[in-house]
């Protein structure tokens, strides 16, 4: 009798194939239910958390944690070397309701403060994914003293508020209906994070114990690591960045995260630990909503809109123009404009600002994550503000691809242009020479 | 094979948070075996197609909420078995055909006389595949084409593990036997 081998091996070569006609039903089937289904209201789920809640400047830093790991884990199924099985670890982040954890971070070269002086910035967060909320209790150690917020990110309003009960005071940033979808289509899940997270390098760091807990790490570092994957693990805010991330043996979830990130010029760094993690804890939906005593002044409003990162960027560089006789800042990377931004604004500006130039300045802070959007989705973006100042008209200060094959130009003196690519190589050969 | 799980889960996750779409890739890389586990069920590529299509169409009304233990594979594979299961009890039929519409791959460097050979061996095992009792020839389905543990296909047919794997075993001795032709009743 022949072995139950070959029998199976035989079954092995019985294959039916579907016949073209049969997958075009199946396919067009599918197609008309699914569009049946996104056309009945709350029948798909909302963008995820995930895809969002990068986009936010004020929860950028602290949810960084669940979006890094993310990303990083997701690279680690092609190397299934270490102790822990990470295709389990993103299953069960992709399943988690609620987490908590601490950032404590230190940081460098922040402007404002004393040279060679540490900021201490202390970050406790809640996070919801369903309901889609974020609330952060942040404690910012000044030379001036300590300086508390609150800052809540509510999903279903599309809005990030963010309270400072001393000066009875708050701000609020409104994301666009149309970037809350774009959000949703193209950023933060795992299959996106992995492609671009396959493009760096990443090594597995093995096990060790941390405050007793056995754990498994990897780390990932590379130069491009700021810029590609900047808006998912700084929001734009260094050049340069690296992080280690540790999971739990036992339950298979992060347990600490430790990052660091650094601007070109060694000027600002900052060093953040995000432990103290609790996974599905209780947390009663009081807690995540803000409670804004009616006496509190509404500083200033800005607002989040899909696909004008490019003039965005240009209102930013519209401030150096006012403020800083024309000098632009050498890169666009958040500490970067920042540093570059705030002596200038201190030293020309006499009295209060109003309520449009703050709104105005809460852009400065997104500017990094703005350029690493045009990146991401392919608009190969170009600023030369190293080079570039107000005093060369003429030259090409900045410049991002608005379609195919058409560039929209940024001179010296913020007057914009669209050319088409062969234009834009001689614009760029020109301001290059011009320079040298 | 971590690749694979991989894609999976991230398929399942995304199908989950707002991407019912990914489903089309899923029909895409398992259509194939998932046909041929339903037409070695149902011996018919009629309905064959009717369950596994059934089975896709029926996965979108579980969007944001699909969890399953074991692997994807498995449990796409657990639901053409149900829908089949379904089909037989509805039309109160037994299956009679096996594969005769399926198409026999041959390894390509195969001689003409070699794939002959082959041939007439695939012919013989559809028609001793129709001739295993059903709860046999589920076991050994799920196992070959669904390529699901002992462990998962006992859960699934609510039996002990002991008695999935006996049922394998009956299952690919009765080919090996009808194959030899021993047994050709």
């Amino acid at each position: 009798m022949r072995p139950a081998e070959e029998v199976y091996e035989l079954m092995q070569k019985l294959r039916a194939t579907p016949r073209p006609e049969y997958d075009e039903r199946v396919h067009s089937a599918m197609a008309n239910a699914i569009a049946e289904l996104m056309n009945t209201p709350t029948a798909v789920p909302q963008p995820s958390i995930w895809r969002t809640i990068m986009e936010s400047r004020t929860t950028r830093l602290a949810a960084a944690a669940v979006i890094v790991l993310a990303a990083i884990l997701a690279v680690t199924f092609f190397n299934k070397t270490s102790g822990i099985v990470w295709a389990e670890v993103v299953q069960r982040l992709g399943e988690i309701r609620t987490v908590s954890y601490r950032i404590t971070a230190d940081i460098e070269g922040m402007q404002g403060t004393p040279e060679g002086y540490t900021t201490h910035l202390t970050q406790d967060v809640l996070v919801s994914y369903e309901p889609g909320a974020v609330r952060i209790d942040s404690t910012l150690q000044l030379p001036g003293g300590t300086r508390k917020s609150q800052t809540y990110l509510l999903f279903e309003d599309r809005v990030a508020i963010t309270v400072i009960p001393e000066q009875k005071k708050y701000f609020k940033v409104i994301i666009g209906e149309e970037q809350m979808q774009k959000m949703g289509q193209e950023n933060g899940d795992p299959v996106t994070l992995l492609k671009a997270m396959l493009e760096h390098k990443y090594t597995e760091l093995g096990r060790k114990s941390i405050d007793g807990v056995a754990a498994w790490g990897i780390h990932v570092s590379d130069p491009k690591l700021g810029t590609k994957m900047g808006s998912f693990i700084s929001g734009g805010m260094f050049d340069q960045t690296t992080v280690e991330l540790w999971v739990d043996e036992k339950n298979e979830l992060p347990i600490r995260i430790d990052a660091a990130g650094s601007s070109r010029d060694g000027r600002a760094s900052m060093k953040m630990v995000y432990d103290g993690f609790q996974w599905d804890i209780p947390i009663e939906p009081a807690r995540l909503k803000p409670q804004i005593p009616e006496d509190y002044e509404l500083v200033a409003q800005a607002k989040w809109e899909a696909g004008r990162e490019g003039e965005e960027i240009i209102d930013v560089l519209r401030l150096f123009v006012e403020f800083a006789d024309g000098r632009y800042p050498a890169s666009l990377r958040t500490v970067t404009v920042v540093n570059a931004l705030a002596p200038a604004l201190k030293q020309k500006l006499s009295a209060k600002p109003g309520q449009e130039l703050i709104a105005r300045l809460m852009k400065v802070d997104m500017v990094g994550m703005m350029y690493t959007t045009l990146e991401r989705e392919g608009k190969d973006p170009a600023y030369y503000g190293d080079r570039v100042s107000a005093a060369a008209p003429q030259a090409v200060l900045f410049r991002w691809k608005i379609g195919d094959g058409t560039y929209r130009v940024v001179f010296g003196d913020l007057r914009t242009e669209d050319v088409s690519a062969d234009k834009l190589i001689q614009l760029e050969g020109t301001s290059k020479k011009e320079h040298e | 094979m971590v690749f694979q799980m991989l894609e999976d889960r991230i398929l399942v996750w995304r199908f989950n948070h707002g991407r019912p779409e990914v489903l089309h890739h899923v029909y895409d890389k398992y259509r194939t075996d998932l046909l041929t586990l339903a037409m070695a069920l149902l011996g018919d590529l009629a309905a064959a197609e009717d369950v596994v299509q059934d089975v896709f169409l029926s996965l979108l009304r579980l969007s944001g909420r699909l969890k399953f233990t074991g692997s994807l594979k498995g449990y796409l594979a657990t639901c053409v078995t149900n829908g089949a299961r379904n089909i037989l009890r509805a039309h109160r039929r037994h299956p009679t055909g096996g594969l005769d519409d399926a198409d026999p791959m041959a390894a390509p460097d195969t001689r003409p006389d070699a794939a002959a050979i082959i041939e007439e061996q695939l012919h013989q095992l559809r028609w001793a595949l129709s001739q295993l009792p059903y709860e046999q020839r589920e076991v050994l389905v799920l196992r070959v084409y669904g390529q699901m543990p002992f462990k998962e296909i006992a859960r699934q047919q609510g039996i002990p593990t002991n008695t999935a794997l006996g049922r394998y075993r009956y299952a690919i001795d009765r080919l090996r036997s009808m194959l030899d032709g021993e047994v050709r009743t």
